[in-house]
């Protein structure tokens, strides 16, 4: 015999699992991994991917803007836009319509799919509990408003303190914007990963909730208009749901405002920073209730 | 035998309404078959063994593990395959396999590697990165039970494993099944509303009727049982065997080609032995008549 016999494996069998298990927590870090990737865009559809880019392209935009802005402001001195020489509050005022629309992106995405498809006999029959499915859920969406609100406003800090001419001069003044700016975009983050999640769980298609979730805030916000104008009561603002976190951001930063049209046409005094933080935390625990009372009918 | 599943009084009611009473049962381990018409309570009882409902009253042990305060426990060694349709359209096999795996506890590695062998191993090698939106109801049965195989459980509860399959993908199905008990040594629960599915792939049987266990045993006895004689075929003079052994006060009437001879004892496997040596025919078929699940089903069925 001179050829060389070679070993072909033709069915490879079930091979028994001798190693170890790893435990819930190992589980669920990496479920809020694989979410998270799902979120970004990772294996889903080029729409998806599409609209993702364009909104991180936006929320760079804005970054890049707030941070040439304020050096120039930097440049010309105290005559500058208070809103300039403070360009983190800015940037969250600004970044608010990219968050809103990027959770009308994700948490559909990541909740209605899984209940149009009942995917989730699937999960529970895992060792985990119904609370951590949603707590993974939570996560990856929170995770994903987090890294665009928090990530660039660190950066945009970072690059101003180093841009400075004494770094740590400039750190020490502006250690309570730094408490501002992490407080802020975890509320931001928070409010708007509580409030799309509540929205998706109502419903199985990804249209109705991301129409829904944004629609509410502009109706809000329209209605909060017509009714300043008509009424002239401050409480009016409260029902400007989109605008409940942006008003808390304005008063850890201090640039609580009136609101005010031009030519005496209106203005109103701001509530006080607390009424605006309960009609956030009242929008996030609704939302909460919302989505535990849905999921709980659903999977029992 | 030991025991894979036992409950005791276990009883579910939905808004007031009996979907399982008082079901005390011992279920040994092997391939047992959980038989019912479709609402008589298979699927429920199949979740509470999970966990993922809790029992109006009484208890229930899988595999050692209390379900009411045990769930985690028993998940990680119990695969769930649901009858309802419940998989991701715009996912691949594969990712869900690998992400179902590692919510069991398996390592990243191992879950890939295991995804790949499990979706090989029910015949999805090929097709196994396609979304699963494409695949054919019989692809996406293989893939239920690739994830309810991936983190190599001891028992897997398999749901109408054969709903919604042609002929040809029930039997490839069936095959597949009998493999996880025979070959994989893996225990199994086989709730299905067709007899021939259980009759085929399960040596155990448990047979539901509007949320009661109307009876359970060993597949072989509970048909055995009820056998009446035994069942001969014989080559040559059968008239002169047929009146041997009357002769010998044995009742014989034709079936068919075959004989059914009334048995009462095993004394009768002797009795027609001897006669076809004296009779001088060729003993072709020698077999304890059974009747099918079917049968044993509608009887049960006819019951009060």
């Amino acid at each position: 015999m001179s050829a060389k016999s070679k070993g072909v494996i033709y069915d490879r069998g079930y091979r028994p699992y001798e190693g170890r298990y790893l435990g819930r927590g190992y589980a669920l870090a990496g479920f809020i991994g694989d979410e998270l990737k799902r979120a970004l865009g990772i294996k889903r559809s080029w729409k998806y991917r599409l609209a993702i880019i364009l909104l991180l392209i936006s929320e760079l935009f804005i970054f890049f803007f707030y941070l040439l802005m304020s050096q120039l402001a930097d440049f010309f001195g105290a005559g500058a836009p208070q809103t300039l020489l403070n360009p983190y509050s800015g940037f969250y005022e600004a970044s608010a319509i990219v968050l809103l629309f990027l959770s009308a992106l994700v948490a559909p995405a990541l909740l209605c799919d899984d209940r149009r498809y009942r995917v989730y006999p699937l999960y529970l029959a895992r060792p985990i509990r119904v609370y951590d499915y949603l707590w993974a859920k939570a996560g990856a969406i929170f995770g994903v408003l987090a890294l665009v609100t928090l990530g660039p406003a660190l950066l945009l800090f970072l690059g101003k303190t180093f841009l400075a001419g004494d770094a740590l001069e400039y750190l020490s003044r502006h250690l309570r914007d730094l408490g501002a700016l992490l407080a802020s975009g975890l509320l931001l983050a928070l409010f708007y990963t509580s409030w799309a999640m509540g929205i998706s769980s109502l419903t199985v298609s990804r249209g109705y909730a991301a129409g829904a979730i944004l629609g509410l805030i502009f109706l809000g916000g329209l209605l909060n208009g017509l009714l300043l104008f008509a009424l002239r009561e401050p409480w009016v603002m409260l029902l400007d749901l989109g605008d409940l976190p942006l008003r808390v951001k304005d008063g850890l930063f201090g640039t609580l405002s009136p609101i005010e049209l031009p030519g005496d046409l209106l203005r109103i005094e701001p509530l006080s920073v607390w009424a605006y933080l309960a009609g956030a935390l009242a929008v996030i625990a609704l939302s909460w209730a919302i989505v535990w009372m849905s999921y709980h009918r659903e999977m029992r | 035998m030991a025991s894979a599943i036992s409950t005791e009084n276990l009883s579910k009611r939905y808004n007031g309404l009996p979907a399982l009473e008082g079901i005390s049962l011992e279920i040994p381990e092997g391939s047992v078959g959980l038989l019912g018409e479709n609402g008589a309570g298979k699927t429920t009882f199949m979740k509470l063994l999970l966990g993922l409902l809790s029992p109006t009253s009484g208890s229930a042990r899988v595999l050692g593990f209390d379900v009411a305060s045990q769930g985690l426990e028993l998940r990680r060694r119990v695969g769930y395959m649901p009858e309802d349709d419940c998989l991701p359209a715009d996912q691949s096999a594969f990712d869900l396999v690998v992400r179902l795996g590692r919510l069991s506890g398996l390592p990243k590695e191992v879950a890939l590697q295991r995804a790949h062998d499990v979706l090989h191993l029910v015949g999805l090698g090929e097709e196994r990165y396609r979304p699963i939106g494409g695949y054919s109801v019989g692809m996406k049965q293989r893939v239920k039970l690739a994830q309810a195989l991936v983190h190599d459980p001891k028992l897997v509860l398999l749901d109408e494993p054969t709903s919604g399959l042609d002929p040809q993908g029930r039997g490839e199905m069936l095959d597949l099944i009998g493999d996880v008990h025979k070959k994989m040594g893996i225990s199994m629960l086989l709730s299905s509303h067709l007899l021939r599915d259980v009759e085929r792939v399960c040596e155990y049987v448990v047979i539901l009727r509007a949320g009661q266990v109307v009876t359970q045993g060993k597949l072989s006895e509970l048909l055995g049982g009820l056998s009446e004689g035994l069942l001969v075929r014989v080559v040559g003079d059968q008239e002169a065997f047929v009146q041997g052994l009357r002769a010998e006060g044995l009742k014989v009437e034709a079936v068919g080609t075959r004989l059914l001879v009334k048995a009462d004892s095993d004394v009768v496997y002797d009795v027609i032995l001897q006669q076809a040596v004296q009779t001088g025919v060729q003993l072709r078929y020698l077999e304890r008549e059974s009747r099918s699940l079917e049968e044993l089903f509608w009887d049960l069925h006819r019951q009060p």
